[in-house]
């Protein structure tokens, strides 16, 4: 049973980042869930200030609104100050986690942050955390609820934005000239990434959140011919290498999340491998 | 107070800051910025076995250990960049996450197995309280070495950034110049993330060259500029965390790179993004004036203005406009000028586009809306002069002479 909640949590986190990281590899802004993954620090500790605890609904509030404002200061800075890209995404989010850290010195101690719980997160202890309010919410974990909405709220705007999305993601271009709003696109898809981030954060800390936006959605572009396939793929993949990982990390005595990522990294290597053999046989590019 | 083991916590931080803004220029110049910060994660694993080997000292084989690691994680996302459709940015992440979980892994089977690995945790955050003299005498021959490289191959270094096919053709072996730089950097990195941790290190090696590059394009200024605000941030750092001593060091480093280059971003009086939004919002208006007064000169389309209209306030003030006995708005003379100025431009270019460029009668109206603003006073004239100063436009509207 235990097993089962830690695998389902870690699922829906998986097939959330694929969704959005599939979003993100094709606009080429993957570094970008690196950079809001690292920026929700300040947000943390500002939460922490007004709830007293390290993972309430105040922390995952201010934590997500940290995260996502380092995505948009980052567009901002590019747009109108004509930073590069690369390097205003450099500048904010190291900022904004130095911000965190000296925020969290001043603080005393008092906050539990180190470094294990950052990269590692609590991944064991996802079965054990109950909201402990005596009703139906004690059904299920926290983290897992978390999960829940947050696929939730995915789910709806995959449902509605579903085509533009599409087009968006292919070629922004022709987004201006058919009057589809792809900032507001990005910018929703960027606020549900944030909520993505902080919720995979709180249960599986930093490493393995990035790792599963970036590297199945990675892996499903090299094999994929059509869009749908790539979501598809994307989210066997994630979903497999959660899985696989898990068996790994209880089969050989290793730390879960990196083991997790590790198994999606090689799964990468594979395909990539495969990918340059037949050179031409799969695959799509977007227009930028 | 200043005590003496300060003064090393700041010397060593104004040589890693030093170190890492030189460094820096190439990188961010070859638009490789967040190669910095995958390199400064994807060395974890090179650190964790050097550790493994030689029991904590930070020596020549954490070094070596960092150059291989790190030029193959480059290699990795060059080759991965190529041969495959993903763009650099992906490559980027998906190499510095495997490299980093594949080092996590390692450490966490270590620590199981009882193998202590002291330091390994001051990779993600660093420990600059903890700096050793001799760790500040290994940034400082760093560093010297690194200044002495720079300086004699820095031209190369802007020629390969700004044209990098032109500087193939001039002789440049750019197979080597970019796995001596690779390796350069990976050595920077690994000598620093111990000090400051892998995000502050990733900051220090862009932040101080996105500031150069932003407030000059002169290959002198920028370095000035580069290395002056690296030093001292790292200089005003170390003298708060003195009266701060639980803050580290790198993180305050970091905040005032911040400090110094956010402002120039914001109030910078050309390129700063609060001086481009005020000269967008004075076009803005400048279009708004124009039309308005357009409207008034041929009344028969006119809107009903209130008094509290704003382009008309501001028109007042400059004494285009002024209200008549009967209490409507009519223009003064300069006014009068000023708008039959803007109608001889729409005119023009309406005849221009359809007399020159032969487009319909009906089409030319919408074009010229535009360009009535946009069109200065020599352009105008020229235009007059090669129409040989018609005197009715498409429409058969008459053009105003020029005055």
């Amino acid at each position: 049973m235990m097993t089962f909640l830690i695998l389902a949590t870690a699922g829906l986190l998986a097939v959330q980042a694929a969704l959005g990281g599939s979003f993100l590899v094709l606009r080429r802004s993957a570094m970008l869930t690196d950079a809001m993954a690292h920026s929700l620090l300040p947000g943390l500790v500002v939460g922490y200030l007004f709830s007293g605890s390290r993972s309430g609904p105040e922390v995952i509030f201010f934590a997500a609104v940290s995260s996502f404002l380092s995505a948009y200061l980052i567009d901002f800075l590019n747009k109108f100050a004509g930073i590069w890209f690369e390097a205003s995404t450099g500048f904010v989010f190291t900022s904004l986690f130095s911000i965190g850290i000296v925020l969290t010195t001043a603080l005393g101690g008092n906050i539990d942050l180190d470094a294990d719980c950052i990269l590692y997160g609590e991944l064991l202890y996802v079965p054990f955390r109950y909201s402990s309010t005596q009703s139906w919410y004690d059904l299920l974990p926290l983290p897992l609820w978390n999960q829940i909405w947050v696929s939730f709220a995915w789910a709806i705007f995959l449902f509605f934005k579903w085509k533009q999305l599409k087009i968006w993601a292919f070629d922004e271009g022709f987004c201006r000239n058919a009057e589809i709003q792809h900032h507001s696109i990005r910018r929703s898809t960027l606020v549900l990434t944030s909520m993505s981030i902080v919720v995979g954060f709180d249960a599986f800390g930093a490493v393995l959140v990035v790792g599963f936006f970036i590297l199945p959605a990675a892996t499903a572009w090299l094999i994929s011919k059509t869009y749908k396939s790539m979501l598809l793929n994307s989210i066997v993949f994630g979903v497999g290498s959660i899985a696989l990982g898990y068996v790994l990390a209880l089969a050989f005595d290793w730390e879960p999340g990196p083991s997790m990522v590790c198994v999606a990294g090689l799964n990468f290597m594979i395909a990539a491998l495969r990918y340059r053999q037949k050179k031409s046989g799969s695959g799509f590019r977007p227009t930028h | 107070m200043i005590s003496e083991h300060l003064v090393w916590i700041i010397l060593g931080c104004m040589l890693a800051a030093y170190l890492l803004a030189i460094t820096g220029i190439p990188v961010y110049l070859r638009r490789e910025s967040l190669t910095g910060d995958a390199l400064s994660h994807a060395i974890f694993p090179g650190v964790v076995v050097a550790v493994l080997i030689s029991g904590g000292q930070q020596g020549w084989v954490t070094y070596l250990s960092g150059i291989i690691v790190g030029s193959f994680a480059l290699f990795l996302i060059q080759t991965i960049h190529q041969k495959t459709l993903i763009p650099k940015d992906g490559a980027t992440g998906i190499v510095l996450i495997l490299f980093f979980a594949v080092g996590l892994l390692l450490m966490g089977r270590l620590q199981r197995s009882g193998i202590p690995l002291w330091g390994v945790q001051h990779v993600l955050l660093g420990k600059a309280a903890t700096l050793l003299p001799s760790d500040v005498f290994a940034l400082a021959v760093l560093s010297a070495l690194g200044s002495v490289v720079f300086f004699l191959v820095q031209k190369w270094i802007w020629i390969e950034a700004f044209d990098s096919k032109f500087a193939l053709h001039s002789g440049l072996p750019k197979n080597t110049y970019e796995l001596l730089l690779s390796a350069w950097t990976a050595l920077v990195l690994t000598a620093t993330i111990q000090i400051l941790g892998a995000v502050l290190s990733a900051a220090m090696l862009i932040t101080p060259a996105a500031l150069g590059h932003f407030l000059s394009n002169n290959p002198k200024k920028l370095t000035l500029i580069t290395l002056v605000s690296a030093c001292i941030a790292a200089v005003l750092a170390g003298f708060i965390s003195a009266s701060l001593p639980s803050m580290s060091t790198g993180a305050l480093t970091v905040i005032m790179l911040f400090m110094l280059s956010f402002p120039f971003f914001i109030f910078h009086p050309t390129k700063g993004i609060l001086m481009k939004w005020v000269a967008r919002k004075q076009e803005a208006r400048r279009w708004q004036d124009e039309n308005t007064l357009k409207q008034l000169l041929n009344q028969t389309k006119i809107p009903l203005f209130s008094i509290k209209n704003p382009s008309l306030q501001r028109l007042a003030k400059h004494s285009f406009v002024r209200l008549n006995p009967q209490g409507k708005w009519e223009l003064s003379p300069k006014g009068l000028e000023e708008a039959e100025r803007i109608v001889r431009k729409h005119r023009l270019w309406e005849t221009f586009l359809h007399k020159r460029l032969m487009l319909p009668v009906g089409s030319v109206h919408e074009n010229a809306e535009l360009m009535e603003h946009l069109l200065d006073d020599e352009a105008e004239e020229r235009l007059a002069l090669d129409l040989n100063h018609p005197s009715a436009d498409p429409h058969q509207s008459p053009i105003p002479p020029r005055k």
